[in-house]
C-alpha cells in the first residue's frame, strides 16, 4: 500500500514569549515536529511494512521547515521520502488552504491511504485531515484508533465520545488517527544517519499551480490575563509547613 | 446590534440544541435545526426553542456522517448564513467536510460566537492555551463548532413545537460499510463541576502509587484528576480524567497539583480554578508559577503527611 503520512512543524509552546501588550512573540520559539503527528508517521511505515508498500512523509509550511534538523527529525522514522511544500505565504494559512496545498501535492505524490494526525500541535482544530478528504473526493475519517489493511479497503476501528465503531473503508481514503493508535518509536542514532540520505523533494505553491486562499481571517491572538495568584511557597515538608498547607486548603472548602 | 437572518444549528444529541439555540439567537434572528435520526429525535428538536426542523430520517443503519451530502444540498437550496455544531468526533469530521466544499475553514471549539465590528468571528484557544484567537469568517457561511462551555443547557424549556419539514436523503456511496457499533463503557467522572480537584502528573513513579493520592482525595471529598502523560502515555487512568487544553476544562475552588510539572497545555485546564496548591519536589516546576500556595518537596513525603493531618 502506498501510505502517506502529513505533518506540521510547530513553535515549542513553552518558548512562546507573552509581550506586555498581551501579544506573542514567537522569535525564541523552537521549532518541532507536532507531537500528535508522529503518530500517523509510525502508523503509515507500519502500515507499508505490513503490505509491502511504502511510506512517505509530507509537509507544509514556511522556508524555516526545511531545515535538517527539522527534516532528519522527521525521516528517521522509517519513511522513504519526503515531499515539502515550502511557501512563505504558507505561514498564514488556515486550515482550508492548509489542506487544499496538501491535496495538491498528494495528487501529484499519488497515494493510496493518507494518514494525518488527531490535530496539529500548535492550534489543534482538527480539521485538515477532515478538509483534506473532502477536496480529494475520497472516503475520510478521523478519531481512528485502529487500521487493519486489506486488499482495497481497510478496516478502521474509531474511538467516539460514547461508542466505538467499525467501518471498511474503501480506498483511496483519508484518516485521522488518534494520539493512542501506537507509541511512536524514539529513532535511534542509526535511523537519523540514515535520515540524512533518504530522499527530499521540494515544491513551491507555483509548482502545485495553487496559492492557498484562506477561508478566515485571524482579528487578533493574545494571551489571557493572568490571574494574580497568592504565591505563598513553603520550603519543604516540616510539620509547621504541612499544617500551614493544609489550613490554606481547609480555608477555602 | 445587527443580526443575521438565518442560523442553522446541528448536534449529535438532540437534548444540546436548547443550550445551541440560545447561543444562535444572539447572532441570528432565525433558528433552525438539522437532526438526523428516527422521528422521536425530530420531535426533541422541534420544543427546543428553534424555528424550524429540517428533518433527515435515519433508522440507526447509516453513520452520521454519510449525511453530510445531504446537507449540502439543502444548504445549497436554503442559504443559511451560518451553520452552528456542538462539538463532537463525528460533528467535526461533518463541519469540516462542509466547510471544505464551501472553500473555507470551520471556526472550532468557539467560547465566543460574535456578529459585530469583526464580521461573524469566534473566539478560541491556541497554542496549548497560551492565547486567545479571534477568527473572523470571510465569507458566508459561516461554521462554528461550539465548547460545551459556550452552550450551556437552560433550564427553562424551549417554548412551542416549531415545525417538522421532512428532507429528501441522498443515497451513501457505497464507499463505506459500517461493520459494528459497541458502546463504549466510560468511567463516569464529574471533574467540570467538582469544587475539589486533585491532579496528579508524572511525579508519581508506578501505577500501584495512585492509591495514595486516592487517599488524598477521598480525604478531601476532592475528584481525581490527571496530566496527559498518565491518561494517555501510561493509561493508568482513564481518558475522561484527562485535565488540559485538549481535555477537561476545570472551574474548581480548590486545585491541587501533584507531581505535575505544569505544562501550560494542562495548567490552561486548571487557571480559572479559584486556588491553586501546588507540591512538586522540583522549586524550578513551572507548577509553581500558577500557585496560590505550593509546598516544594517530594510528594512521596507530603502527601501521606497531608493526609495524617486531615485525619487528626
Amino acid at each position: 500500500m502506498k501510505v502517506v503520512s502529513c505533518y506540521k512543524v510547530v513553535p515549542d509552546e513553552r518558548d512562546i514569549i507573552v509581550k506586555a501588550d498581551q501579544t506573542l512573540d514567537m522569535s525564541k520559539a523552537e521549532l518541532k515536529l507536532g507531537e500528535y503527528d508522529l503518530n500517523a508517521i509510525e502508523e503509515g511505515v507500519r502500515i507499508a511494512d505490513a503490505t509491502g508498500g511504502t511510506a512517505s512523509i509530507l509537509t507544509v509550511g514556511g522556508p524555516q521547515i526545511d531545515n535538517s534538523k527539522l527534516t532528519k527529525a522527521a525521516l528517521s522514522r522509517g519513511a522513504l521520502d519526503l515531499h515539502m511544500v515550502i511557501d512563505e505565504a504558507t505561514a498564514e494559512f488556515d486550515a482550508h488552504a492548509t489542506a487544499s496545498t496538501l491535496a495538491a501535492a498528494l495528487s501529484t505524490i499519488g497515494f493510496e491511504l493518507v494518514l494525518c494526525g488527531e490535530g496539529s500541535a500548535d492550534i489543534y482544530a482538527q480539521q485538515v485531515g477532515n478538509q483534506l478528504g473532502e477536496l480529494l473526493g475520497v472516503p475520510c475519517f478521523n478519531a481512528v484508533s485502529k487500521i487493519t489493511p486489506h486488499a482495497g479497503s481497510v478496516l478502521i476501528e474509531r474511538t467516539l465520545e460514547n461508542e466505538t465503531e467499525t467501518l471498511e473503508v474503501a480506498l483511496p481514503a483519508v484518516l485521522s488517527v488518534t494520539a493512542d493508535i501506537n507509541l511512536p518509536r524514539i529513532p535511534q542514532l542509526k535511523e537519523i544517519l540514515a535520515a540524512g540520505k533518504r530522499e527530499i523533494v521540494r515544491y513551491s505553491l507555483a509548482d502545485l499551480g495553487i496559492s492557498g486562499s484562506n477561508g478566515t481571517k485571524i482579528i487578533s491572538t493574545l494571551a489571557p490575563e493572568s490571574t494574580e495568584r497568592k504565591q505563598v511557597i513553603l520550603e519543604g515538608a516540616s510539620a509547621e509547613n504541612i499544617d500551614a498547607f493544609v489550613q490554606s486548603i481547609k480555608r477555602e472548602l | 446590534m445587527s443580526t443575521l437572518e438565518t442560523i442553522w444549528i446541528l448536534s449529535e444529541t438532540p437534548e444540546r440544541l436548547t443550550g445551541l439555540c440560545k447561543l444562535a439567537r444572539t447572532i441570528g434572528t432565525r433558528v433552525e435545526a438539522v437532526v438526523i435520526g428516527d422521528s422521536s429525535v425530530a420531535q426533541i428538536a422541534a420544543a427546543s426553542g428553534v424555528d424550524k426542523v429540517h428533518h433527515l430520517a435515519n433508522d440507526g443503519s447509516r453513520i452520521l456522517e454519510s449525511f453530510t451530502p445531504s446537507i449540502k444540498k439543502l444548504m445549497e437550496e436554503q442559504e443559511p448564513q451560518a451553520v452552528l455544531f456542538t462539538t463532537t468526533k463525528r460533528t467535526r469530521l461533518i463541519a469540516g467536510k462542509l466547510a471544505a466544499s464551501y472553500s473555507t475553514s470551520v471556526v472550532t471549539d468557539v467560547n465566543i460566537i460574535s456578529y459585530g465590528a469583526d464580521g461573524l468571528s469566534g473566539e478560541h484557544m491556541v497554542y496549548g492555551g497560551s492565547a486567545f484567537r479571534v477568527e473572523q469568517c470571510l465569507a458566508m457561511p459561516g461554521f462554528f463548532l461550539v465548547s460545551d462551555g459556550a452552550c450551556a443547557q437552560p433550564t427553562e424549556q424551549g417554548g412551542a413545537e416549531a415545525p417538522i419539514i421532512s428532507v429528501e436523503v441522498l443515497h451513501d456511496d457505497g464507499k463505506v460499510y459500517l461493520i459494528d457499533r459497541k458502546p463504549r463503557s466510560i468511567e463516569s467522572v464529574n471533574l467540570a463541576v467538582a469544587k475539589c480537584v486533585i491532579s496528579v502528573g508524572r511525579g508519581i513513579e508506578n501505577k500501584e502509587d495512585l492509591g495514595l493520592i486516592q487517599e488524598l482525595a477521598f480525604a478531601l471529598e476532592a475528584e481525581l484528576g490527571c496530566s496527559r502523560p498518565i491518561a494517555e502515555g501510561n493509561n493508568w487512568l482513564a481518558r475522561e480524567r484527562y485535565i488540559g487544553v485538549s481535555g477537561v476544562m476545570l472551574t474548581p475552588e480548590v486545585f491541587i497539583a501533584v507531581g505535575v510539572s505544569g505544562q501550560v497545555q494542562h495548567m490552561v485546564g486548571a487557571t480559572n480554578s479559584k486556588n491553586i496548591f501546588v507540591i512538586n519536589k522540583d522549586k524550578n516546576a513551572p507548577a509553581f508559577k500558577y500557585a496560590d500556595c505550593g509546598i516544594v518537596g517530594d510528594l512521596y513525603d507530603v502527601v501521606p503527611k497531608i493526609i495524617e493531618r486531615l485525619k487528626a
